[in-house]
């Protein structure tokens, strides 16, 4: 598995063509274990913040949260590449999709120690350290991404002819669309509603992510139209 | 070389340098290397995503139309069905079965109240179209349509049963612009087919500039049709219509 993950991350060119000359079964399983880890451990990172149990709840929810998002989203993935002309097989899409996902969470494991560094020496409670996090953890986000995305390019690219630029910014668009929602079901991530350990469905599922920021948004014009 | 030699492999070369700076000519080339062997009414779904080319060409040649319009008419109708019952999932597990019903019915009932129309103007602009090859192509429509349905059907749902009732606007939204781009995915392959054709054959399956007014066509019958259906109608039994224009009714909204 450690071959695999390393031919990845070092040459991605080389871990498709291998990826297409034998079955993918297993191929998929390593990356989907790697990503697995990656993932666990920027979850334990953040949880880190409040500590306790949240550690343990939010190393569980990172991994769901990237394979319910995937999951969610593959049937439309899949057509979008179908109609984007690149002509892939069900499975070729999933070791695409896995691929790319296993390098943003590896990129998101190797960036955890930091952001645990910063997690457990941040002021709690503080409203300030609370958002200095997230901006934080949003950058590492970015950085990760945009690792994936270069994976999962060169995937697109291995199979030959097709629109992979168009087929790469649908694939980007879906998956942050419902990963946006994703993560705001599985929410509290850094901090925990103070004082309330644990995670609670109802509060998940309470409200909507889109909702939530265009409240914000006209909050803040408000405010600016009245210091104006 | 001689000079004609020497001619054509300058004309080749020009030839693919414009065929590489015009997307559309991209678009033409993979087309015409698809290939699509139709093995049953439900392959045909797996045709309209990976050989648009062949499918285009089994329509002109009228090549299998019985099984493309079984193939077609079963995707569009369970595509309709499964994407219903979410929509109805937003009012109550009640409304699932009612919205699972009326759906199916706004997108076969539009299709075929506008079926007519598109034979006619299209045989009445000189488009060589027969009355089987019109349904095919109407059924194709809602078929590409459905299948980019099918796919969008798992994040519908989930924000569907993710957000609380405080957020209709936002989901009423997502639902439209979901139903858009997929009729939108569907008209977009009828007018690459036309194009296609016209390209390959020098022939005229379509009228451009009907299939564009027909589709504003097709769009109105569907919103007429829901509105008189009513499949998000939470107030509103199963065979209970409700007269009216849909643009008033949006207007009031």
């Amino acid at each position: 598995m450690s071959v695999q993950l390393a031919r990845l991350l070092y040459q991605p060119e080389l871990h498709f063509r291998f990826a297409w000359r034998k079955p993918v079964a297993r191929l998929n399983c390593g990356l989907l274990a790697g990503g697995v880890a990656g993932a666990m451990c920027w979850g334990a990172a953040m949880g880190s913040h409040v500590g306790r149990a949240h550690v343990w709840i939010t190393l569980v929810k990172m991994p769901l949260f990237l394979l319910f998002t995937l999951a969610l989203c593959f049937p439309l993935m899949h057509i979008a590449l179908l109609v984007s002309g690149v002509n892939a097989r069900v499975s070729q899409t999933l070791t695409i999709a896995l691929s790319g996902l296993s390098t943003m969470a590896i990129c998101l494991g190797a960036l955890s120690p930091v952001v645990g560094l910063f997690c457990v020496s941040a002021p709690i409670p503080s409203m300030a350290s609370y958002l200095n996090l997230y901006v934080l953890c949003f950058c590492c986000g970015v950085v990760a991404g945009l690792s994936g995305l270069r994976v999962l390019s060169r995937g697109m690219k291995s199979l030959g002819q097709g629109r992979v630029g168009r087929a790469l910014l649908l694939w980007a668009f879906i998956y942050q669309f419902v990963g946006a929602q994703m993560a705001w079901v599985l929410r509290p991530w850094i901090g925990s509603s103070y004082g309330v350990d644990g995670y609670s469905l109802a509060h998940g599922l309470s409200g909507n992510f889109y909702m939530g920021v265009w409240a914000v948004l006209m909050r803040w014009l408000k405010e600016m139209g009245a210091m104006a | 070389m001689s000079t004609n030699e020497e001619s054509a492999s300058s004309q080749s070369q020009l030839a693919g340098a414009v065929a590489k700076s015009n997307p559309m000519r991209q678009w033409l080339r993979r087309w015409e290397g698809d290939e699509f062997r139709l093995a049953g009414p439900l392959s045909v779904g797996n045709g309209l995503l990976r050989a648009q080319g062949a499918v285009a060409r089994d329509l002109l040649g009228s090549r299998g139309l019985n099984t493309y319009i079984a193939g077609c008419g079963i995707i569009t109708v369970f595509a309709s069905l499964l994407y219903g019952a979410i929509l109805g999932s937003v009012n109550g597990a009640g409304q699932v079965l009612y919205a699972a019903l009326k759906f199916p019915v706004v997108i076969v009932g539009s299709c075929a109240v506008c079926l007519p129309s598109f034979y006619v103007f299209q045989a009445l602009t000189g488009a060589r179209l027969t009355l089987q090859q019109a349904l095919a192509s109407v059924l194709m429509l809602g078929a590409a349509a459905g299948l980019i349905l099918l796919g969008c059907a798992p994040i519908a749902w989930f924000f569907s049963v993710s957000t609380s009732d405080g957020a209709t606007t936002f989901l009423g939204l997502m639902h439209a612009v979901i139903i858009a781009l997929s009729t939108t995915f569907g008209f977009h392959f009828l007018a690459r087919t036309h194009r296609y054709v016209a390209w390959k054959y020098g022939e005229r399956l379509f009228d451009g500039r009907v299939l564009a007014l027909w589709f504003v066509l097709l769009v109105m019958v569907g919103a007429q049709m829901a509105h008189f259906i009513g499949p998000l109608d939470s107030g509103r039994g199963l065979l209970e219509t409700e007269r009216g224009f849909f643009l008033a009714a949006l207007l009031d909204t």
